[in-house]
């Protein structure tokens, strides 16, 4: 099975003439970057007004935060409408055109098919990601967020979007009609967004299990509220273990994507308004969901000064969640590119029900 | 329908071609008859083939399908077929809707493989070998798509670029392909604003961009006006000149007639018939007797032994001459016929096949007998 550069390139170059030379394309590139422009504007007025007014300093900081962390989870949302409809008639769409059968039957391999179509559907949906910038990078540099945070979650938006489109690409191939596998994109979608979150929850008090912990409580003394050591005590307590549900939250596209965004420094004195945003806020819950069972998470002082306070416990959240979520995308959607090819694959011995060749 | 049988007073019965009975020279032989036994001739079925791993050989047929079957699910599409195809020659595939034309084509085209069977394209087996097969194979099918937004050199070029041409060598070909099937005003429109007939020229284009040595035609005159369907049979002709190998399914057989070499005749899958068009002449098939007169046609009929032959007066034929339809073992009967019929004072104004060789040759099969075959 040959995987040649000109041979994907053509199909690159045969599937994005065939889409810049439709309006409708772009018709639904400025209708994208005014709907998340005009959203993100709303979000930024709405955040100011709720705020002091003020558009300088902290306010504006925190504001832009907001905006920046709203417009990605917007965005996330968004490319999860538009890519499986790009990409979910891949196949099928050319099979009932009558063009499939025309590439099958040239020196084209399936893989280079299958390839040079994931990789336009890719093209075309960074396209839209980059219709969105407008949207996002400004918040971004409102917030004062580091470009490296901005590019991560750029990066992983990315990814994500090349992992759906080779999913939707593999659909494609395996149902007749365009319509049965945008369908089946949406329900994938809604499962991996809505219906797994849902079962994490519900499944939740079926993991409670009892540990015994190390406790960390705050001794007071002189019978004074405002002073006390810690001491630490050995109980037996009811502990979620959200870690063993984790891999349903791991194919969540919006985790993912949160959790290439830093830690809210919890602990630290020095927060700062642009260091509390969504996608921070995702992160840190989805990594204490990660580690239940994490020492940090029985130490009840809350004076970090005091005596006894352990500082030896480290946090859970230097463990990140992304690389198992992408991995797992990335596997479904090289299955995927396999399943097409196989599906594509000619000359063909098995013939799918309702299934035309030409 | 069964024709009144002539029989001239001067010439004894002979046996009709394919062992149906005649008793008389110049032909009587039913329309509805059974085919007729094979004659040889370029096409030949369920010939040897080499085996899996036999090379491509230079002297190898064109096309070799050696008793193959395919289904889809319950339906038996292709039975047992078995036909050879040579260089150099145009062979007309032809039979009733659903006899499994355009699935041996996807077979050839190596698009589908066989359930059984073998099938070879100068001598390379399409499941072992689908690269060797594709480059040798122009395949240009009865329904296809143009990718619509492209424009029409756009498309060619795409379909060069899928065989690996040369770059330089595209450039060249897209014109020079764009020339032979009149679309040179056409070149930088979309292909969306193309009518059918010229949608089905730019399939052949498309078929005949990479040079290929089997050209494989489904249906390519359907939608073609006149002058383009002359301009096929042209390039059609060019193909073979060139050692190519034609294989071409149309069911408008009087224009396969003139570009066709060879006949072969499918039905329920299977190969029920075969002929060079050349041998075809010996075939029987009806020839129309236009006269000045209905009583001097009658008379010379009933004079040559063919008293049975009913005359349609002037008043109800459409030339508006007294008409009959006789059928003629072959065409040298129908030579004979003619010349008895003058002699016998007919006033024939008017004498001539009233089917072309191929049409009486898929008439006669049991394909064309049932109900909706046509």
């Amino acid at each position: 099975m040959s995987l040649r550069p000109r041979g994907v390139g053509l199909m690159i170059d045969l599937e994005l003439r065939q889409r810049v030379r439709t309006v409708r394309w772009y018709i639904a590139l400025g209708i994208w970057f005014l709907l998340l422009t005009g959203m993100s504007v709303l979000i930024g007025l709405a955040s100011m007004w709720l705020g002091t007014g003020s558009v300088f300093g902290d306010d504006l900081r925190l504001a832009g935060a907001i905006v920046f962390s709203a417009s990605v989870l917007l965005l996330i949302f968004a490319m999860l409408l538009v890519i499986p409809a790009m990409s979910s008639a891949a196949i099928n769409g050319d099979r009932a055109d009558g063009t499939l059968a025309t590439l099958q039957a040239t020196l084209l391999s399936p893989l280079e098919i299958v390839v040079g179509k994931v990789l336009a559907g890719w093209i075309t949906g960074l396209a839209f990601l980059v219709a969105a910038l407008p949207s996002v990078v400004p918040a971004a540099l409102l917030a004062g967020a580091s470009p490296f945070y901005v590019a991560r979650v750029i990066a992983m938006i990315a990814a994500l979007t090349l992992c759906i489109t080779a999913i939707g690409v593999g659909l494609s191939s395996l149902t007749n009609r365009p319509l049965g596998s945008v369908v089946l994109s949406y329900l994938v979608v809604l499962g991996t967004t809505t219906i797994l979150p849902i079962v994490f929850a519900c499944a939740a008090p079926f993991v409670v299990w009892k540990h015994e912990v190390t406790v960390y409580e705050t001794e007071y003394t002189s019978g004074s509220m405002d002073a006390g050591r810690c001491v630490k005590t050995q109980e037996v307590r009811d502990v979620v273990r959200t870690d063993l549900l984790m891999p349903l939250l791991w194919l969540n596209p919006f985790v993912i994507v949160a959790d290439t965004a830093p830690q809210i420094p919890i602990g630290q004195d020095d927060i700062g308004p642009g260091d509390i945003d969504a996608l921070r806020g995702i992160s840190t819950l989805v990594r204490y969901l990660a580690h239940p069972t994490h020492p940090s998470h029985f130490v009840e002082c809350w004076d970090t000064e005091a005596e006894g306070y352990p500082k030896d416990l480290e946090q859970p959240w230097t463990l990140p969640v992304w690389p198992m979520g992408l991995g797992a995308h990335a596997l479904v959607a090289a299955g995927a590119v396999a399943v097409a090819t196989y599906r594509i694959k000619a000359p063909v011995r098995r013939l799918g029900t309702g299934t035309r060749i030409a | 329908m069964t024709l009144p049988q002539f029989r001239p007073p001067h010439e004894g019965d002979h046996a009709a071609p394919g062992g149906a009975s005649s008793p008389h020279p110049y032909g009587a032989v039913a329309p509805s008859g059974p085919a007729i036994a094979p004659e040889p001739g370029p096409i030949r079925g369920a010939g040897s083939v080499p085996g899996p791993s036999a090379p491509a050989a230079a002297d190898a047929p064109g096309i070799q399908v050696d008793g193959v079957h395919r289904a889809f699910g319950s339906v038996q599409a292709v039975a047992g077929m078995s036909l050879t195809a040579h260089r150099g020659r145009v062979t007309a595939l032809v039979g009733p809707n659903g006899c499994g034309k355009s699935t041996l084509m996807l077979m050839l085209a190596s698009l589908l493989a066989p359930d059984t069977g073998t099938v070879r394209i100068c001598g390379y087996d399409p499941l072992t070998h689908p690269a060797e097969v594709r480059r040798l194979v122009g395949w240009m099918p009865d329904q296809f798509g143009t990718w619509d937004s492209l424009k029409v050199h756009e498309v060619l070029s795409i379909v060069g670029r899928a065989y690996f041409m040369p770059s330089a060598d595209i450039r060249q070909r897209i014109p020079e392909l764009l020339a032979e099937v009149d679309l040179e005003s056409l070149a930088t429109q979309p292909a969306r604003v193309l009518s059918r007939g010229q949608k089905q020229r730019l399939g052949l284009a498309r078929a005949l961009m990479h040079r290929p040595q089997v050209l494989i035609l489904d249906e390519p005159a359907s939608g073609l006006d006149p002058s383009s369907r002359r301009n096929l049979q042209r390039i059609v002709r060019s193909v073979a000149a060139g050692g190519g190998t034609v294989l071409v399914s149309s069911h408008i057989l009087t224009e396969l007639e003139e570009m066709a070499d060879d006949v072969a005749v499918m039905d329920q899958g299977a190969l029920v018939d075969q002929s060079s068009v050349r041998d075809l002449a010996h075939r029987p098939r009806p020839w129309r007797l236009e006269s000045a007169s209905t009583t001097r046609l009658h008379d010379a009929l009933a004079a040559v032994g063919l008293q049975d032959v009913a005359v349609i007066p002037p008043d109800q034929a459409v030339s508006g001459h007294a008409e009959a339809i006789v059928m003629a073992r072959d065409e040298e009967a129908a030579a004979r016929l003619l010349a008895d019929l003058v002699r016998a004072d007919a006033a024939l104004v008017a004498f001539a096949p009233s089917a072309g060789r191929l049409e009486s040759a898929y008439l006669s099969t049991e394909a064309a007998q049932r109900k909706g075959a046509l």
